[in-house]
């Protein structure tokens, strides 16, 4: 198939644990995004009579016309993606994915004469069992059948994609999102055999803000995810060293004082005395082993454990930098000073402010993990944060989706390779 | 429920009624008298407009906690269908998610949700009034026969709603397929191929539908001077070294 056939047709999606990134090579730099959720509504309910009926899972905008109680939420509301690995038989996340592939090829099927379906390139979790991989495929095959979307589709984990948006072949990728963090080291391929993956993610800096709105007297708000999310990235720190910064904190209160306005109502939190506990929120994330989080898992701060799901062992406790050296120490001997080189980290995980008046004390995501490294014995590491970490994996499935061969095929054995259903 | 709890069932019916009275009369209504129009079985409300004779029948709060009361009213309210040319239930709006609409539908009854507001939430389906006069009316079957029939009714239903999904997955298969079919078919007959049979274009639309040319910049930022492009380029070429 020509090249110019890929420059129109190539289709990439990237299956994130919040959002789902679709879209043709033509969008340019920015693709769709629908919430990666789906809601199965009561089918008693007279709503969903009146709505059409007949629908067994809801996805995108459509959701908010068929919420009903909220206690029903956790029940009816499916996040298939929400750590990266759906179970086998786990029918309403497979459904909701199967719904929102379905809906993002809809969106763009071509009505032009020399379409005969895109060249997908889909993007998962680097722990992504082969069932994943093999329901993926069974779902775009569906499709084609049905409706003559995919001409040949293909699946590369989401570390390699970030990897080939960057233009970076021989790298160490760290994909921290919302529940866990993926650490894939890549040349030229991804090298699956020494991927690293801890049980801690954003969620985590979300549960040690919570712990600290309470602290500060502020109770109600605990509760209220969003809330938490916006004082965590409004209030939060990255310090270059903790004792150090908690000491400087507390000596001058004034200067490190924790103030925050939410958006468009009266609130505001002032963690008052308390100011220097905007440090742990960071540090938490980067490594979660100094002993003064004991006194907040004592008081009921979930620890991160270590849990097993489908093959992987997901690391609770391991700190950013062991998590990149046992990676790299996993490969060959003469390929691990060019990983050490450069590493790239992406994700919403990564985002963090470092305020040039706390620079004495506060970093940001690179220079953290550049620390961490040190202290390990680890120089001169090159660590760039991703820019568009939203849209990276989408990027790089465009690229594997136009410029690999088409004629090059799918084998298990690469886990490469394009797959043909007609 | 105790009595307090009667009294309070009591009140909340008179208000639907109320509410569904000025409904009814907004819209050139006239409410008719029930006692004269000699019924066994009476409806709640009765409404007349050029000759149009409606009649409601309110549902009780107690049909919250208990589905089979609803399917009772329902059934006594389908005694009334050949005296009338549209037949309605009024139920307070918190009663509404426990409706099954699609027997309503089934029945022809219409259904007025009532809160704030009186809405219509399913409209009756307009019926001839039979020959028969008022004064005949009688109910031959008991309601316990009538009562014994709602699972065969509701499994009929069912089977309906399957044969409608499967008609409908049905469909959207050979949309699609025809879809694909008409597209190879012009892009064929572009090439100077003559085919001999047409197949028409479906008519449903894309939802949207990609601009797919490529810009006169070419590739996005992201794919040019991309080292990535050359080695992937060159995949199933080389020796897998990973």
């Amino acid at each position: 198939m020509s090249e110019v056939y890929k420059r129109k047709y190539t289709f990439g999606e990237d299956y994130g644990t919040s959002t789902y990134k679709f879209g043709p090579i033509t969008l340019g730099e920015k693709p769709k995004m629908i919430e990666n959720r789906g809601y199965f509504p009561d089918k008693s309910s007279i709503m969903y009579e009146l709505m059409g009926g007949k629908r067994e899972v809801v996805i995108g905008e459509e959701i908010p016309l068929f919420l009903e109680a909220r206690e029903d939420l956790a029940t009816r509301m499916v996040y298939p993606m929400k750590n990266g690995i759906i179970e086998i038989d786990d029918k309403k996340a497979w459904t909701v994915v199967r719904e929102i592939t379905l809906y993002g090829l809809r969106k763009f099927r071509s009505s032009e004469p020399d379409f005969e379906g895109f060249y997908v390139c889909a993007s998962l979790s680097s722990v992504a069992p082969r069932y994943m991989y093999e329901r993926l495929f069974e779902i775009h095959r569906k499709i084609d059948e049905e409706e003559g979307f995919v001409k040949a589709i293909t699946i590369i984990p989401q570390p390699l994609a970030v990897a080939i948006a960057h233009k970076v072949p021989t790298c160490v990728v760290i994909e921290s999102g919302h529940g866990n963090t993926q650490v894939c080291p890549i040349s030229r391929y991804p090298i699956r055999r020494a991927i690293v993956a801890l049980n801690r993610g954003g969620s985590d800096a979300n549960a040690i803000t919570s712990q600290i709105l309470y602290d500060a007297g502020y109770g109600d708000l605990a509760k209220e995810e969003a809330v938490v999310r916006h004082v965590k990235e409004e209030l939060g720190l990255v310090p270059r060293n903790l004792d150090v910064a908690i000491k400087r904190a507390k000596a001058e209160p004034e200067r490190f004082k924790a103030i925050f306005k939410l958006p468009g109502t009266r609130l505001v939190v002032d963690l008052g005395e308390e100011s220097w506990t905007r440090f742990l929120i960071g540090e938490y994330v980067f490594n979660p082993n100094h002993e003064i989080f004991q006194s907040y898992f004592k008081r009921g701060l979930p620890k991160p454990k270590d849990v097993k799901i489908g093959d992987v062992l997901f690391r609770g406790m391991l700190d950013f930098g062991e998590a990149i050296i046992e990676a790299v120490e996993k490969c060959p001997v003469e390929l691990q000073p060019h990983l050490f080189r450069r590493v790239l980290l992406s994700g919403g995980n990564f985002e963090w402010k470092a305020p040039n008046e706390y620079s004495d004390v506060a970093v940001d995501s690179a220079t953290k993990i550049k620390l961490l490294l040190k202290e390990k014995g680890i120089e001169n590491v090159d660590v760039i944060v991703a820019g568009d970490p939203q849209y990276s994996v989408w990027r790089g499935c465009i690229v594997y989706g136009y410029a690999v061969p088409d004629k090059y095929e799918w084998t298990w054995e690469r886990m490469e390779g394009w797959l043909k259903f007609r | 429920m105790g009595k307090d709890g009667r009294m309070v069932e009591v009140q909340v019916k008179k208000e639907i009624i109320e509410k569904v009275r000025e409904y009814f009369l907004s819209r050139g209504f006239q409410e008719a008298s029930i006692d004269e129009l000699n019924l066994k079985v009476r409806p709640d409300l009765a409404f007349t407009r050029n000759g149009d004779l409606v009649f409601v029948e309110v549902l009780e709060i107690g049909a919250l906690s208990d589905r089979s009361l609803f399917m009772k009213a329902l059934m006594n309210t389908s005694a009334l269908r050949d005296y009338c040319n549209l037949l309605y239930i009024a139920a307070p709006k918190l009663l509404a998610v426990i409706i099954d609409s699609s027997t309503l539908s089934e029945y022809g009854v219409g259904l007025l949700t009532v809160g704030d507001k009186v809405l219509e939430a399913q409209p009756a389906t307009y019926r001839p009034i039979k020959s028969v006069k008022p004064q005949q009316v009688s109910i031959e079957i008991p309601e316990i026969e009538e009562l014994k029939k709602i699972p065969l009714i509701e499994e009929r239903i069912r089977e309906l709603e399957r044969v409608i999904v499967e008609l409908r997955s049905t469909i959207s298969n050979l949309q699609g397929k025809i879809y694909s079919l008409s597209s190879r078919v012009e892009s064929l007959e572009k090439l100077g191929i003559q085919v001999k049979t047409k197949i028409p274009k479906p008519e449903v639309k894309p939802e949207v539908t990609a601009p797919v040319e490529v810009s006169s910049e070419g590739l996005p930022s992201f794919l040019k001077d991309n080292p990535w492009v050359s080695i992937l380029s060159k995949r199933g070429e080389e020796r897998v070294a990973a």
